[in-house]
């Protein structure tokens, strides 16, 4: 078996010092933003982009896949201890992991979150590793036409897939598109939106966007809401969970991964998609619906598993399409553009090494992050007392001295201030900024696919519909949006995002 | 029918995407457009703001029929004093190096929150000041001004100690890592 083989590689790069340092340093990174509310996988990816300049390829990736899936450990803690939400993706598990806190059972409900995560993670680990390799094939056999509807389906996917207005997630993916266009045409030379600023010329970089969209934002609108955050004043005590506990949550978390996989890998997907999906799975096939929201394992089980599972499962249309679902995945596209990888199909195998080191280091991840999370849970508890007044100025600091070293250009870290207002009123307008990231990431690749499909066929656009992959796509893309049309669908998929 | 806002957070979204259409579509009026073969630099964006025009007037008209959701009260303190404190950093750090810069952000963003104390602020904004300097400067040693020179040489008999210390306990802690990869001898090098 070819795969095998390949792990072992994987485990050797994996394995060596320096990348386990890395992995180890991203998990508890993305343990410590999954603890603390207000910050995100995304901003700190964004965050740490620079530092990873003078390190080796490999070992930067491994440590930022670190932080989204280690994040998806973390966030747990805070929702089952405190009832907020450490990441947007554990929002569900607040509903039965604080029930099952205040019911004196906060340590069954943080294991199972862990194990159910850990399980996850190391199913999805062999998934990525099993269709990685004959996805790859499949996208060698691209051309621009394909490519472009490939992206046209990952917009669209996005859209339906996400929560919030469909409109509104359409409009911010084209507001995106626009700003991927600031800077000079690459085939004309013309200069679009410079307003005559030389540092437009290259475009915006997408890290001081970003982190205006998702760091700084994000802190202005927390500072308007009061603060409140309870800790759970017992001390965590009996963390294993019971024989009836585990034998409960065993199907829960299969039917979690399951879907998580799933999920992750469709795009607009990811971990905060499959967690509500889980949930409102478990509570419709549930006999007694009515256990849920009043400390259900169940409840806690199949978010957590789902989480983890799609955070990872996400990474198949990047390492393999070279195209990201979600925004963290745009994150890692400029990450490996850092350090002069192109992400696509070429990448397994011009670089195998970093591949499947990459795909190892997920399994080694989410060995560490049970030992992180479980045993060391005090820690965690700890520093959930930081209270935010602190946190906030450091994390704007680190934001700012992030943008600055990327170029060391005073100019983007003004550009950061601006998107974080322009942030911060697209979220009051109720506009999500997810979309629009994908959008400018995934704009000029779609503008270059576009032209050379159309210089292809002369202009033709029939193109798109005669090459049989790409009208698969397409139809695909459009069926998409039938689904959004169709009154049915439109109900479960408000479903979907119910808290309760 | 009395035409009136039902929903005024799309009215505020529409309005807002109209504006960028229409801005998006000025700022690159005179761009030849080019035929479909050949698209000119104005093809792509003028669609683009076209379309985003279209989306903003759809969001705004169906915001006068459909039952939506008030917008939300801004608070002005955060939004303004944060956002100043970011473009102070950003005026001061190539002039004025980074310990300046970042104790000017920490102080300003700090008051920029719901509350604050005197004390705990000065505390931690030296801490972070120079924590920051220590780990984006010293440890990954990425290109920056810490001090002005107007600073850097009366702060010497500070800095220099500083420095000295913190590099023996990286220096070492170095070796002992590397002491402690060694022992474990299933980690492949």
């Amino acid at each position: 078996m070819e795969i095998f083989s390949n792990l072992v590689m994987g485990f050797g790069v994996a394995l060596t010092p320096l990348n386990l340092l890395f992995c180890l340093i991203g998990c508890v990174l993305g343990t410590l933003i999954g603890v603390l509310p207000g910050i995100g996988p995304v901003a700190t990816i964004a965050m740490l982009l620079p530092v990873t300049f003078n390190v080796p390829p490999i070992s930067a990736l491994i440590m930022l896949a670190g932080i989204y899936y280690g994040a998806q450990y973390g966030g747990s803690t805070t929702a089952i201890l405190v009832n907020l939400p450490g990441e947007s993706s554990s929002v569900v598990t607040c509903i039965d992991g604080y029930q099952m806190a205040r019911q004196g059972r906060a340590g069954p409900a943080l294991a199972i979150a862990a194990i159910g995560s850990f399980f996850a993670g190391c199913v999805a680990t062999v998934l990525i590793a099993a269709f990685a390799p004959p996805l790859t094939v499949l996208a060698q056999q691209f051309g621009a036409a394909e490519y472009f509807s490939l992206m046209v389906f990952g917009l669209i996917g996005a859209v339906v897939l996400a929560s919030g207005s469909v409109i509104k997630a359409v409009t911010m993916i084209f507001f995106g598109l626009l700003l991927g266009l600031i800077g000079t045409d690459v085939n004309s030379g013309a200069a679009r939106y410079t307003f005559g600023i030389p540092e437009l010329a290259d475009g915006v970089g997408f890290v001081p966007l970003a982190m205006g969209f998702f760091g700084i934002a994000e802190i202005i609108l927390n500072l308007e809401k009061p603060e409140t955050r309870e800790i759970l004043k017992d001390k965590v005590k009996g963390l294993m969970p019971t024989w009836v506990d585990l034998k409960r949550s065993a199907p829960a978390i299969l039917r979690g991964t399951a879907l998580g996989s799933l999920l992750g890998v469709l795009p607009g997907g990811g971990a905060v998609l499959s967690a509500f999906a889980a949930y409102t799975v478990e509570k419709k096939i549930a006999k007694d619906p009515s256990a849920f929201g009043k400390g259900e394992i169940r409840g806690v089980a199949a978010p957590e598993s789902a989480n983890n599972a799609g955070a990872q499962t996400s990474f198949i249309p990047l390492l393999t399409l070279g195209i990201p679902p979600n925004a963290v995945m745009a994150l890692m596209v400029g990450a490996m553009t850092i350090h002069g990888i192109t992400p696509g199909p070429q990448v397994m195998t011009s670089q195998p090494a970093l591949f499947w080191g990459m795909i190892a280091s997920m399994w080694v991840g989410n060995l560490m992050l049970v030992i992180i999370n479980l045993p060391m849970i005090g820690v965690w508890v700890a520093l959930l007392k930081v209270p935010y007044r602190l946190l906030f100025p450091a994390i704007l600091l680190f934001c700012a001295i992030g943008v600055y070293t990327l170029n060391n250009s005073p100019f983007e870290v003004g550009l950061m201030a601006l998107f974080g207002l322009l942030g911060y009123m697209l979220l009051k307008f109720g506009c999500e900024p997810a979309p629009m990231l994908l959008g400018f990431i995934l704009g000029p690749l779609m503008e270059e696919n576009l032209r050379r499909a159309m210089l292809l066929s002369r202009g033709n656009p029939i193109t798109f519909i005669e090459r049989p992959l790409s009208a698969a796509l397409l139809a695909g893309a459009a069926f998409l949006l039938m689904l959004v049309v169709l009154p049915q669908f439109r109900k479960t998929r408000e479903e979907a995002f119910q808290e309760d | 029918m009395q035409v009136r806002v039902r929903s005024p957070k799309d009215t505020a979204a529409g309005l807002f995407f109209l504006i960028v259409g229409i801005a998006g579509y000025w700022f690159v009026r005179e761009m030849p457009m080019g035929a479909a073969v050949r698209m000119g630099p104005g093809y792509i964006p003028k669609v683009l703001s076209v379309i985003i025009l279209l989306f903003g007037v759809f969001l705004a008209v169906r915001s006068l029929v459909l039952e939506g959701e008030p917008l939300e009260g801004w608070k002005l303190k955060p939004l303004i004093v944060i956002s100043a404190a970011i473009l102070v950093f950003a005026f001061l750090i190539d002039s004025q190096g980074l310990a300046i810069a970042s104790i000017a952000l920490m102080i300003g963003s700090t008051i920029g929150g719901r509350e604050f104390f005197w004390r705990e602020m000065i505390i931690f904004t030296i801490l972070m000041t120079i924590g920051s300097a220590i780990v984006f400067h010293v440890l990954l040693g990425l290109p920056m001004t810490i001090l002005p020179d107007w600073l850097s040489e009366p702060l010497r008999p500070i800095t220099d100690p500083l420095l000295r210390g913190v590099s023996w306990f990286f220096g070492n802690l170095g070796a002992l890592l590397k002491a402690i990869f060694r022992a474990l001898p299933f980690i492949r090098t």
